[in-house]
């Protein structure tokens, strides 16, 4: 764990501006595949609107940039407490019932955010986007952090920070609560565990940590537009939390690790890349279902020096 | 304690219970009997909160029960388990009972990510007790098994302690003994002696004559969602209504 923190914080000295981009890229949606692991994976609400509560948060921390000269830092704590605001109260619409409802619900919530920053011209320009958003100054030991590196370090310490917190909340009672949602709400209510109260805790906090990481987008990209909104962005995420594993936090980040970096890897293979992707897709579907953390729990089996046989979770 | 007065629920223009009154005090073992849409999983649905009463009321302790959400109605200490089997298939036993201890504690986001000294002394408390509580229903050593993996009698047995660990004053149990081998169902009836020891009530519904007649201190029996006959279990199994509502009228003469 130390050997790797060490090697991310080296990193910068040794590879190219385009990999630190990518890194940057990754770190973001990590932050947005494992806030999508909690509500999916954990309490398997199918949230299908996990980029409405992104383009939430990068549009708060533009606005308030632009007009008011608001620094990331602050901009990126409205953005994750207008991203939670927005889904308490959708929640408070949705979540007393959940289900096919719940998920066609998330789906039209984005599209009709995404309308509204098409629309309102005045406000966010619509589709010409909002451009000009700044990252923070940031002076720190003589050391010049206005670089692309020092916007790799910021998004290494909140993507971190944020899986840390959210690796808490999954393995704490609260996390517990939020199985019981996944597994059997009836008898979770039977024994006292409102699945309302833990479905609207989920479903918050997964978009204050969406809200978050589109602040931290927004002032990475300097650009934003309503295609912020649109549902790819959702399906990239769902990718990177079903194939990185289910019922986990690492594993979405692994997955944002890998579905950052694989496509553009893949550029080699020219115009045949998406068909490489496609096909890399589905044979991770077909072999590994519970996604890249059984791929590494495979690995440790094989190379284990002769352990007991473990009780195998089938 | 429980306290049920003159509780009727129609669905549409069925009754599917009506007028059915009865108590549970402390300490007791309480039985409802009756023949299949009797009204008695009808019944537990009213108590425990997952069915709204047409008319009457249920009170527990003196607190009305009426109008509260299921999860409310545990945390005034009545839990249930249910006639289908319900266990949560993706988790280990361990993982299953200890969520029973959400039942009376709650932890804010921020104290789940400080971890505090509550938070930490709550988690071992919920692991021990369900460890402690795996071994009272008699599934010691399984753990770290997958509650779906489990045989059926196991999984009904994991139900009682998932339902204990939410730690009730009155539990209610729908068929623990359904589909259950005579050997298995003598051990469910072992386990339910076994909980009044402590300072429990139990509410019972049950087809397994033997195990209703063996364990309860009194019978309720419910006919077409009716209460007809209530007392010891001796009176109830002499009781001429009874049997004509198991066996039809014509019994009794025919055996005269």
């Amino acid at each position: 764990m130390a050997l790797a923190a060490l090697l991310a914080a080296g990193l910068p000295w040794l590879i190219g501006g385009y990999h630190l981009h990518l890194l940057i890229m990754a770190a973001i949606f990590a932050i947005l595949a494992a806030s999508l692991g909690l509500v999916i994976g954990y309490a398997g609400l199918l949230s299908l609107g996990h980029t409405a509560f992104f383009g939430i948060g990068a549009y708060t921390s533009a606005l308030l940039f632009l007009k008011f000269g608001v620094s990331m830092w602050w901009g990126m704590l409205a953005a994750a407490a207008l991203s939670s605001l927005m889904a308490f109260l959708l929640g408070a619409l949705i979540l007393r019932v959940r289900g096919n409802r719940f998920v066609i619900v998330t789906v039209a919530f984005a599209e009709i955010m995404r309308l509204i920053a098409h629309n309102w011209v005045d406000l966010t320009r619509g589709q010409m986007g909002l451009p000009g958003i700044l990252p923070p100054k940031i002076d720190f030991l003589g050391l010049d952090f206005n670089s692309k590196a020092g916007f790799y370090y910021v998004a290494l310490l909140i993507a971190g920070a944020s899986i840390w917190a959210l690796s808490r909340i999954a393995r704490s009672p609260l996390g517990w609560g939020f199985t019981a949602l996944r597994e059997n709400e009836a008898l979770g209510e039977s024994v006292g565990v409102s699945a309302y109260r833990h479905a609207m805790t989920v479903f918050v906090i997964g978009a204050f940590f969406a809200g978050i990481a589109g602040s931290l987008y927004a002032h990475y990209i300097n650009f934003i537009g309503p295609d912020l909104f649109y549902f790819s962005y959702t399906t990239i995420m769902l990718v990177m939390v079903v194939m990185g594993g289910l019922g986990t936090i690492i594993g979405p980040v692994v997955g944002a690790l890998v579905f950052t970096l694989l496509p553009e890897y893949l550029r080699v293979a020219s115009e045949y890349r998406l068909v490489f992707f496609g096909a890399i897709l589905i044979v991770g579907i077909l072999f590994v279902p519970r996604g890249l953390v059984e791929l590494w729990e495979h690995a440790a089996r094989l190379f284990a020096p002769r352990s007991p046989a473990s009780p195998a979770r089938s | 304690m429980l306290d049920i007065s003159n509780v009727g629920v129609t669905f549409g223009g069925l009754a599917a219970l009506s007028e059915v009154s009865f108590t549970v005090g402390d300490n007791e073992v309480a039985s409802v009997i009756g023949p299949n849409g009797a009204g008695k999983t009808t019944l537990f649905n009213v108590i425990t909160g997952y069915r709204q009463p047409t008319r009457g009321r249920v009170t527990f302790a003196g607190v009305p029960l009426s109008g509260l959400a299921p999860n409310a109605v545990a945390r005034h200490g009545v839990v249930r388990t249910f006639q289908k089997t319900e266990v949560f298939p993706g988790l280990t036993l361990k993982e299953c009972v200890r969520m029973g201890s959400l039942c009376h504690q709650h932890f804010s986001v921020w104290e789940t990510i400080a971890r505090g000294r509550r938070l930490r002394e709550f988690e071992a408390a919920a692991n021990a007790r369900a460890l402690e509580l795996l071994d009272f229903v008699g599934l010691a050593g399984k753990e770290s098994q997958l509650a779906g993996a489990l045989s059926y009698g196991e999984q009904r047995l994991l139900e009682v302690a998932v339902g204990l660990a939410a730690a009730p004053r009155l539990l209610l149990l729908d068929e623990p003994a359904s589909g259950m081998n005579p050997e298995e169902a003598e051990r469910m009836g072992r386990l339910i002696a076994k909980l009044r020891r402590g300072s429990m009530s139990v509410l019972l519904v049950e087809h397994n004559m033997a195990l209703v007649m063996d364990i309860s201190d009194r019978i309720i029996v419910l006919h077409h969602g009716e209460k007809i006959a209530e007392g010891r279990p001796d009176d109830i199994a002499a009781d001429r209504r009874v049997v004509e509502a198991y066996l039809g009228s014509g019994w009794n003469d025919a055996q005269a």
